[in-house]
């Protein structure tokens, strides 16, 4: 690659507690800090957006995660967007100092929270290896047609559940966020719950998983997380303010 | 749960999430959008190549056992309409063309 160096900023945090291993340092300013790692911005500019999926994107994702949870076990943290590189230590001082109050008060909402993602999916399918053979292409077709049907109104049931439990699990938690993914059956839904709120958080949900495993729908629960989608914030941080 | 977050759950957080700065200050930031929209596009092609046996990422090593396996879900329609159609197509050309077909889908 080249010999560019730059600062991958993961996190900003609050200064204090923190024991940072190389690579990784911390940029302090006042009562906040920048936690950094020296890297080479061409191995993000090289990202091919166009080609198969890279295995290095997928390397420095683990890697701004793995960051991330490693400063909130000791303390709280606002997340920066993957992929920000900041030249050198004077623009992340810059940046802190520009962002402070904002960043300080972000941190304070936060600290003593963790985020909770909870989704519902429905039971796979019946055996769908049904023999193509020997069935004509109408045939083929209108059983497909029927299976999504079936799918479909899998679908609302689940989508009625989905509102109930988010109902009940609102009560608990400080904030909500809804993410969808597409990729499964509902909606999941991101909870920023207080660490002292979590069991009663789990427990609703166990109770209502337990009563929707009879209609074939599981609850699925992540987590957890630093606090990625409760940070939808831009700070802004110019270099001649 | 913990320590089953799936890498699919881990790149659409990181990926779409997190504080933005804007300004001057010597900022560079990858493009994003482009990111997220390729990661979907590999989930979705990943499902269907695990479906039909090519499970061609496992050897990756950034795939491997120690990262949890990518949870998809069948009742999403597309892929499941990609996988019939492409199972069904491989049938009608394994029976045309036995030797070649044979050997292109074995390919690891």
């Amino acid at each position: 690659m080249s010999d560019r160096k730059g600062l991958c900023a993961y996190v900003i945090t609050r200064h204090g507690d923190l024991e940072l291993g190389p690579p990784l340092r911390l940029i302090g300013h006042r009562r906040i800090g920048l936690v950094v790692a020296e890297v080479d911005p061409a191995r993000f500019e090289a990202i091919d957006t166009d080609g198969p999926a890279d295995g290095d994107l997928v390397e420095l994702a683990r890697t701004h995660d793995a960051v991330t949870r490693e400063v909130f076990r000791c303390a709280p943290v606002l997340p920066l967007r993957f992929g920000t590189v900041l030249a050198d230590e004077a623009a992340a001082v810059t940046l802190l100092k520009a962002a402070y109050d904002q960043a300080l008060s972000f941190l304070d909402e936060l600290d003593g929270h963790r985020e909770w993602g909870v989704r519902l999916c429905l039971a796979k399918p019946k055996d769908e290896s049904e023999e193509h053979s020997g069935l004509t292409g109408t045939e083929y077709l209108l059983r497909r047609r029927e299976r999504l049907a079936g799918v479909r109104r899998a679908q609302e049931d689940a989508a009625r559940a989905v509102d109930r439990l988010h109902g009940r699990l609102l009560a608990h938690a400080t904030r909500s966020v809804e993410r969808s993914s597409g990729r499964h059956a509902s909606a999941e839904h991101a909870y920023l719950v207080a660490v002292d709120r979590e069991p009663l958080f789990h427990n609703e949900i166990d109770r209502l998983a337990g009563e929707l495993a009879a209609g074939g729908i599981t609850v699925e629960r992540t987590g957890p997380w630093p606090p990625y989608s409760f940070v939808d914030i831009e700070l802004e941080a110019r270099a001649h303010a | 749960m913990a320590g089953s977050d799936s890498l699919a759950d881990i790149l659409e957080r990181v990926l779409d999430k997190g504080v933005v700065i804007v300004g001057d200050i010597g900022v560079s930031v990858v493009d994003v959008e482009l990111l997220t929209l390729r990661i979907r596009l590999f989930i979705a092609s990943a499902q269907t190549a695990r479906e039909m046996g090519m499970d061609w990422w496992s050897n990756d090593p950034y795939f491997s056992s120690k990262a949890p396996r990518v949870e998809l879900d069948k009742t999403d329609e597309l892929v499941n309409e990609n996988f019939e159609l492409r199972s069904r197509i491989a049938e009608l050309e394994a029976a045309l063309v036995p030797q070649t077909r044979a050997e292109g889908l074995s390919q690891p």
